[in-house]
C-alpha cells in the first residue's frame, strides 16, 4: 500500500490514530510475480467498533480523504450524539449512505417534505450488496448496512466478501 | 546348801509427828518447783486451749462452700466477656491486617507498565507510519491516549517486504 509511505498520511495517521496490522490472508510468491494478496485498513473507535473501511489498496489522495473523513464523521457523532451509542450508530448510518450515494451520483440528497435526511437516504439506499461496484463503494453501502460494527464481526465479510480474499493463517509461499 | 542369810529390813519409821513446840515440817523444795509444776500440769491445756482458739478464729476452709462458689465466680467469669469483647474490637484489627495485603497490589499494577513502554517500541515497515505490534495494544493505548485506531488487515509479513 504506497499510500502509507506518504508523508502527509503519516502525519495524519499519527496524529489521530494508534496503528497496528495483522496477516489475515497469503499469497504465492513466484519469483518477483505476486498472486493473491490483498489489504485493508480499518479506522476504529478504541471500542474495537469500526467507523470506516478502506478496502484494496488506493492512493496517498485517496487514503488521506477517506481517512479524514472517518475522524471528522466520529467527532461528528459524538458531538451530536455524546454518550448515546445508538444514536451515534444512526448519525453513522447516515453518513455513509451519503458518501455512497454522493460519491455514486455526485448529487447531494436533501431532505423532502416530511422525510428526515436519513429516511430520505435510507430510502434511495440500494436493498441489497452492490457487488461489482467500486470498492470503497461497497465499503460504505455495508457500513450504512450496519454501522459501527465490531471489528471481529465485520472483517470476513471486507476480507471475502468485498476483496475475495480467503482468509487463512497459512504461510506466503514461495517458489 | 549353805544358809543364805537375808538383810534385815529396817522397819520403816513413822513420820515423826510434829510437836507443838516445833515449828511444822516445811517441804524443803525449791519456791520454783510449784510454779514449774503448775505449768507441766497446765501446758496442755493450755495448748489446748490455744489450739482450739485458733482453729475457732480461723476462717473454716468450708469445701462444701466452696463448690457452691464455683458457680457463683461462674457467672463473675460470664461477666468478664464483657471484657471478652474486646477481642470484638480487635477484629478491625485483623481488618487492618487484610489490609496490608493491598500493598502487594501495586506490584501486579507494575507489570502493566510495561505493557505502555512496549507500544512504544514502533516500527515504521518502511512506511510514514508507526506500528504497535499488536491490535490489542493499539486498542488499549488508544484508549489511554483518546485517540482512534487504524488496523491494516493484510496478506502477508508487513515486517518482510519480499512477503508483502
Amino acid at each position: 500500500m504506497n499510500a502509507l509511505a506518504d508523508e502527509k498520511v503519516g502525519e495524519f495517521v499519527g496524529t489521530h490514530f494508534v496503528s497496528a496490522y495483522k496477516k489475515v490472508g497469503t499469497f504465492q510468491k513466484d519469483g518477483d510475480t505476486k498472486t493473491g494478496g490483498n489489504v485493508a485498513a480499518y479506522f476504529c473507535l478504541p471500542d474495537e467498533t469500526v467507523i470506516h473501511v478502506i478496502p484494496g489498496p488506493v492512493d496517498a489522495a485517496t487514503f488521506l480523504r477517506e481517512a479524514r473523513w472517518a475522524v471528522d464523521v466520529a467527532e461528528s457523532a459524538a458531538l451530536e450524539h455524546p454518550d448515546d451509542v445508538f444514536e451515534q450508530r444512526a448519525y453513522l448510518k447516515t453518513a455513509h449512505g451519503l458518501r455512497y450515494l454522493t460519491d455514486r451520483t455526485g448529487a447531494v440528497p436533501r431532505p423532502g417534505k416530511g422525510m428526515s435526511l436519513a429516511s430520505r437516504v435510507n430510502a434511495l439506499m440500494p436493498k441489497k450488496e452492490p457487488r461489482g461496484e467500486e470498492l470503497l463503494s461497497q465499503a460504505h453501502w455495508l457500513m450504512w448496512n450496519s454501522p459501527l460494527p465490531r471489528l471481529s464481526d465485520v472483517y470476513q465479510t471486507v476480507w471475502t466478501g468485498i476483496l475475495n480474499e480467503p482468509l487463512t493463517d497459512l504461510p506466503v509461499r514461495a517458489r | 546348801m549353805p544358809k543364805v542369810t537375808l538383810p534385815r529390813l529396817r522397819p520403816a519409821r513413822a513420820p515423826r509427828r510434829p510437836t507443838d513446840s516445833e515449828p511444822p515440817d516445811v517441804p524443803t523444795t525449791a519456791p520454783w518447783v510449784w510454779p514449774a509444776v503448775v505449768a507441766v500440769a497446765c501446758g496442755p491445756f493450755v495448748l489446748t486451749a490455744v489450739g482450739l482458739a485458733v482453729a475457732a478464729l480461723r476462717p473454716p476452709p468450708r469445701p462444701a462452700t466452696e463448690v457452691v462458689a464455683v458457680p457463683v465466680f461462674v457467672p463473675a467469669a460470664a461477666e468478664e466477656p464483657a471484657p471478652a469483647a474486646e477481642p470484638i474490637a480487635v477484629e478491625p484489627r485483623l481488618v487492618e491486617i487484610v489490609e496490608a495485603p493491598p500493598p502487594p497490589a501495586p506490584p501486579v499494577a507494575e507489570p502493566v507498565k510495561p505493557a505502555p513502554t512496549k507500544p512504544a517500541r514502533c516500527d515504521r515497515f518502511g512506511t510514514a507510519i508507526e506500528f504497535v505490534r499488536s491490535p490489542a495494544l493499539a486498542f488499549d493505548r488508544a484508549a489511554r491516549d483518546q485517540k482512534l485506531v487504524m488496523v491494516l488487515h493484510l496478506a502477508g509479513y508487513f515486517d518482510d517486504p519480499g512477503f508483502t
